[in-house]
């Protein structure tokens, strides 16, 4: 169902757009940070329908901005006392991924990381941006980046193959 | 693990996860409900004719699963064979338009009970007094009652309870934001609430500063955070005892160290997209009642500020025109967690109190500083006539609110 997007933010061709460019970037990213498809599935929604209402990425760089919301609602959720014990149906070792266990061994340990060091280890490996992008999108210094990035690396004990820099 | 198996199995596993067709719907459907309420100029809550209590202020929410998952799980059904009015009784036409997916819908077994719990809070009681299906919403209306005086309770998740199997489902995140929304909420001493006055309005009202969004997300089950008049910060907390079930912890009293998060409200009452996040730590214990398992309302603690977490500061004098600042954290807090906390406002005052420079210690108002750092060094310049002879102050206030001071020292300069 489509509607004529008038006001207050962005047109319908602009909206759809958005969702074009960036619904599998924002899902995945919020599937694996929250760790449950469907959470991942609102969260990306309620993202879009913020840009629509906003238009709030406008004159800024929309990837982060659009990121940076998403993050800001996973925290919504992470902020929940329930959060952590309700049965969540479809945690990310159970969705359709290749059934290797290697893969399973991974998710569960990146699942196991702190929020913070989770979100700087997806942020950087996953969506791809720099510690100098990823300080911008969660309004953090550089070295805050790559602290969590250390933490998070020697808990997952990934072997380093060229430094921190994207 | 290398980097780049980490790498691919992150894109492997976040594949599935695109952004669905379902999705995609669903966003144009919000937005289609959002331009609803924009031409209906956002007409509030309001379920009579008359000006509400307080305690009877009635909260409304809308749930919304789609027609499909409602067929699959029997919840017409249960409404018809409960009695609930037929649909087209229902008068939602002039309620405000929330909805929501019913996230574990595919779990709910047919045919099953439901009601909304409010899961025995101390601070504040829910009755549910209507739930109702219609047209593939579920409807609940409720009744929210504070019972710790002078409390402004915010109420901040919903749960589904399964009467059959016991089980619990949450509908989290979307609530809280909407349940602050002007006339939803129903809360403090026993006003009469304008239904179409927001929580800033609220709280402006009656002798509150700012309101703050305040998130614990260890053992809290109520929580709220304001700026009072004289500027201090006022928590006040409500713990769940034992959540874990842990075998060591004390029967009737809880310490508890734990880092907390503030943020400013924006004036509809909701946390802003870029706010700043204030992170502290809260410290204290709390008396839990042996029945309830919950601790007891006069432990809500109230702390003003947060003095102590700079250690000491010291200047040095580099020329004629600058001056060094260099910030020492204290050392203990710092080793137990990673703090962060807004950029304060720096003054520096001579002996006699003239003001020779202020202005905030960090100067981008969206950044957050950490404090984990070992030192957080700033260069500040005084102009050369301006530079003492002996001693300076310097002041850390409030970045907003400069009666708020959190440490202040003396210093003689080298």
């Amino acid at each position: 169902m489509q509607t004529k997007a008038q006001v207050p933010g962005l047109t319908e061709a602009e909206l759809t757009r958005l969702m074009d460019t960036y619904g599998d970037l924002l899902t995945g990213m919020c599937s694996l940070i929250l760790g449950e498809y469907h959470l991942a599935q609102d969260v990306a929604q309620e993202t879009f329908v913020r840009a629509w209402k906003t238009g709030g990425f406008r004159g800024k760089n929309e990837k982060a901005w659009l990121i940076r919301v998403a993050i800001n609602l996973c925290h919504d959720y992470h902020r929940s006392r329930w959060f952590r014990y309700v049965e969540r149906h479809t945690p990310v070792e159970e969705l359709d991924v290749p059934a290797q266990e290697r893969d399973r061994e991974i998710a569960r340990l990146v699942q196991g990381l702190p929020c913070r060091e989770k979100e700087a280890v997806i942020l950087f490996y996953y969506n791809g941006l720099s510690a100098e992008e990823i300080a911008r999108t969660l309004h953090i210094t550089r070295s805050t980046v790559y602290r969590r990035l250390q933490r998070a690396q020697k808990q997952l004990k990934v072997e380093l193959e060229g430094g921190n820099e994207a | 693990m290398k980097e780049q198996e980490l790498k691919q199995t992150l894109e492997r596993l976040a594949e599935p996860a695109g952004f669905s067709k379902e999705s995609r719907q669903a966003v144009w459907q919000k937005v289609q409900e959002e331009q609803l309420l924009d031409d209906q100029q956002r007409r509030p809550v309001c379920f009579a004719p008359r000006k509400l209590t307080f305690a009877l202020a009635m909260l409304m929410l809308l749930l919304t699963v789609t027609a499909v998952a409602a067929s699959k799980l029997g919840i017409l059904d249960f409404a018809k064979e409960n009695g609930q009015p037929a649909p087209q009784e229902l008068l939602v036409t002039d309620v405000q338009q929330y909805t929501y997916k019913l996230v574990s819908a595919g779990a709910l077994p047919i045919g099953a009970a439901y009601h909304l719990d409010s899961s025995g809070s101390s601070l504040v009681s829910v009755t549910v007094e209507e739930l109702l299906y219609h047209e593939g919403s579920l409807h609940a209306a409720m009744t929210v009652s504070p019972k710790l005086e002078g409390a402004m309770v915010l109420v901040n998740d919903m749960q589904f309870v399964d009467e059959t199997t016991g089980k619990r489902y949450l509908r989290q995140g979307g609530n809280i934001r909407d349940l602050y929304h002007p006339g939803t909420m129903a809360f403090a001493d026993n006003p009469e609430i304008d239904p179409q006055m927001s929580v800033k309005e609220y709280a402006d009202a009656h002798g509150f500063g700012d309101v703050i969004h305040f998130g614990i997300d260890l053992f809290v089950e109520h929580s709220h955070c304001l700026v009072m008049a004289d500027g201090s910060l006022q928590l006040l907390v409500q713990m769940e005892y034992n959540p874990y079930q842990r075998e060591n912890y004390p029967d009737q009293i809880v310490n508890v160290m734990i880092p907390v998060e503030v943020a400013l409200y924006d004036e509809q009452g909701k946390i802003p997209d870029d706010c700043e996040m204030l992170e502290l730590e809260l410290q204290g214990y709390f008396r839990i009642d042996s029945r309830t398992k919950r601790s007891l309302p006069e432990d809500a603690h109230d702390i003003v500020g947060y003095r102590g977490f700079v250690e000491s500061v010291s200047v040095t004098k580099l020329s004629e025109d600058q001056v060094s600042l260099i910030i020492q954290l204290d050392q203990e807090k710092r080793n137990y967690h990673e703090l962060q906390m807004s950029g304060p406002n720096v003054v520096v005052l001579d002996d006699a109190g003239n003001v020779l420079y202020e202005d905030r210690l960090y100067r981008d108002v969206n950044s957050m500083i950490t404090l984990g750092d070992d030192r957080i060094q700033h260069n500040i310049l005084i102009p050369a006539q301006g530079v003492p002879e002996d001693r300076i102050t310097i002041r850390l206030e409030n970045w907003r609110n400069s009666t708020v001071v959190y440490d202040e020292y003396t210093y003689t300069l080298n």
